[in-house]
């Protein structure tokens, strides 16, 4: 410990008046959290794929956590579906980012390519490593253990469809729907091939309704940025995904009241060291969406509570 | 020895030992001795009012080539002093910046650039200079007051929550930091921390705000018989509170006791009262009374689109 001298008393200056004012939302949050606790609008956040991209996610349930705002369902897709495992399992958020710090595609992907194998590969990269990863992370967890409800997507590689995975073990669900197509290995499931969710369905908002949300809150770090030169194999097949990706996307997008939009202009799908950042933006569109958030879920739950009292 | 003293080498010893002081005193009073200080200049100056006068001298010595890198950095961190003084804050940041290239070591001048930045609302400076210090291991009072003000007001409330923490741990008593950490961990849901950070912020509070404050905070906490019980004496003294005592029998359910609270003459809240006393009529099926109530408030604009709920759309 070195020592520095210090003015303790320099705060002094910064003091504020303290008398508090509340406002109605805060008396009706009161009533939300009791009173009305039956009638409370069912709040779902729905995380979409964008890879790297994704991370904002982070940021963004770090905000839900922080500010108390109401959650009672969370639905990710690819990136989003890791994320929100994570965050529904009840882990610390400090554990989330310190996860989201420490991922490289050194520690995610172990590389197949051998001149005699290139023909018969299914991906670039093996899953073991991201096997690893969640198995340290979420062990043998179900999706009845979670302390949010979860629901992620993935994808069926031989038909196409778009399976829904909401009970079961956690992991196979989880890897499967993060696994980008070309890039990580298709997860044998059941009688079926899944890859990453984010295929057919990359902002699972229909989902949510599905599942009875009256308020969609859609975390979209999708869309795809431009990209100057061709990069190398993994950035050209991970903007393919991202163009699809996003133009399936803007139809679920509609599907939301409330979309937090990271600025993430300047990051790519495959800028796993930008953590900070990513992180840091999905927090700031979260914040400033937190407001109308919370306006909508008042609003919802006094409609809850009106239509009770009307069926009496 | 006697005879030593007696002699005239005696005399002879300690007229060279003068000498030699004095040739010393006359080297040293040409260079510094008798020098005046910049810094003493400058104090007088100022406690003359010239102000000016007083930055010059220390602008002077700060480009001067003469003075050691410990005594510029004095002379500057003075200088940065009297334009803080100034409330010229732009200038002081700027001696300090020029001060920190010149000592970079000296981390009390990182501490003070923090300060000041967070004093002109830089948030993002002041992060980056107190995040430096807190690298290099300094763990003082400031360094927590500080990161836990600026999280505090970036809204980053767990982590501003750990400083404060920290803070907290080596001045107890500081009721500003108190309050904050009180208003955080309401804000987070904590309850029961934020009311004993509330309750140790007690003195520096008004009492009506005090007792708001903590029948709130148990009602938050779903507990309204505590709130009641905290208002129970503060109504009589405050009538106005008795909106809180009709909010606490409404959360409890007891609809005709929040009802007689909701209906006292309360000007400071009549508008919460009313809106309240409205929800109940209209939960009993007086409706029409109930669409009276919300049709008046909703021309106020915080309540508008909650009272539209109760409304008829409008076309």
């Amino acid at each position: 410990m070195r020592k520095c001298r210090t003015s303790p008393f320099f705060f002094v200056f910064l003091c504020v008046c303290y008398a508090h004012s509340y406002d109605i939302s805060d008396y009706l949050n009161i009533m939300a959290a009791s009173r009305w606790k039956t009638n409370r609008a069912k709040v779902a956040l729905v995380l979409s794929g964008g890879a790297a991209r994704g991370l904002a996610h982070v940021g963004v349930v770090k905000c839900f956590h922080e500010k108390t705002l109401p959650l009672n369902l969370v639905v990710g897709t690819s990136v989003g579906a890791l994320v929100g495992a994570f965050y529904a399992t009840g882990m610390d958020i400090s554990e989330i980012e310190k996860i989201g710090a420490d991922l490289n595609w050194n520690k995610l992907i172990e590389y197949k390519i051998t001149p005699s194998r290139i023909l018969n590969l299914t991906s670039i990269v093996s899953n073991e490593k991201m096997g690893e990863l969640l198995t340290n992370y979420i062990g043998d967890k179900s999706f009845s253990d979670l302390k949010i409800p979860f629901i992620c997507v993935a994808c069926d590689l031989r038909t196409g469809e778009k399976i829904i995975f909401k009970e079961g073990k956690l992991i196979p669900a989880v890897r499967a729907s993060s696994s980008i197509p070309g890039i990580f290995e298709p997860v044998p499931y059941k009688h079926r091939l899944l890859v990453d969710g984010g295929v057919v369905d990359n902002v699972p908002t229909d989902i949510a309704a599905e599942e009875g949300a009256d308020i969609i809150i859609a975390s979209w770090t999708g869309g795809s940025r431009v990209m100057d030169k061709t990069e190398n194999i993994i950035a050209v097949l991970t903007q393919v995904i991202s163009i699809s990706g996003t133009l399936i996307s803007l139809q679920d997008l509609k599907k939301a009241d409330v979309v937090i939009e990271p600025d993430l202009r300047d990051v790519s799908p495959l800028d796993l060291d930008k953590f900070q950042e990513l992180s840091a933006a999905g927090y700031r569109a979260c914040s400033d969406k937190s407001g109308q958030i919370l306006h909508l879920f008042l609003m919802k739950t006094l409609e809850k509570v009106k239509k009770e009292g009307e069926s009496h | 020895m006697k005879k030593f003293f007696s002699s005239g080498r005696f005399g002879l010893g300690v007229s060279a030992i003068f000498a030699a002081l004095s040739l010393t005193m006359s080297s040293c009073s040409t260079v510094n001795i008798f020098r005046h200080s910049p810094l003493k200049m400058a104090s007088y100056l100022e406690e003359k009012g010239d102000t000016e006068g007083a930055v010059r001298v220390l602008r002077g010595a700060a480009v001067s080539p003469r003075g050691s890198k410990k005594e510029k950095t004095e002379v500057m961190l003075a200088l940065s002093a009297i334009y803080e003084k100034k409330n010229d804050v732009v200038s002081a940041i700027n001696v300090l910046k020029e001060t920190e290239e010149l000592n970079k070591s000296d981390l009390l001048i990182g501490m003070k650039l923090g300060e000041l930045y967070l004093k002109t609302g830089l948030l993002d400076e002041a992060e980056r200079e107190f995040v430096r210090l807190e690298a290099t291991e300094v763990k003082t009072a400031s360094l927590y007051r500080g990161l836990g003000e600026i999280y505090y007001r970036k809204h980053y409330f767990y982590k501003a929550s750990g400083y404060f923490s920290e803070y907290l741990r080596i001045y107890p008593d500081d009721r500003d930091a108190l309050y904050k950490f009180y208003e955080m961990q309401e804000s987070l849901g904590n309850y029961s921390r934020a009311r004993s950070a509330l309750a140790s912020a007690s003195s520096a509070l008004p009492e009506k705000e005090f007792s708001v404050a903590l029948a709130v905070n148990w009602m938050r906490d779903n507990n309204p018989d505590e709130a009641i019980e905290e208002l129970a004496q503060m109504t009589e003294k405050y009538p106005e509170l008795s909106f809180f005592m009709g909010l606490a029998y409404y959360q409890k359910g007891q609809d005709e006791k929040a009802l007689e609270y909701f209906s006292k003459e309360n000007p400071q809240y009549r508008d919460e009262a009313d809106f309240f006393k409205a929800m109940i009529l209209w939960g009993s099926g007086e409706k029409e009374e109930a669409a009276e109530i919300f049709k008046n408030l909703s021309e106020k604009e915080k309540f508008a689109d909650y009272c539209s709920v109760f409304l008829p759309p409008q076309k």
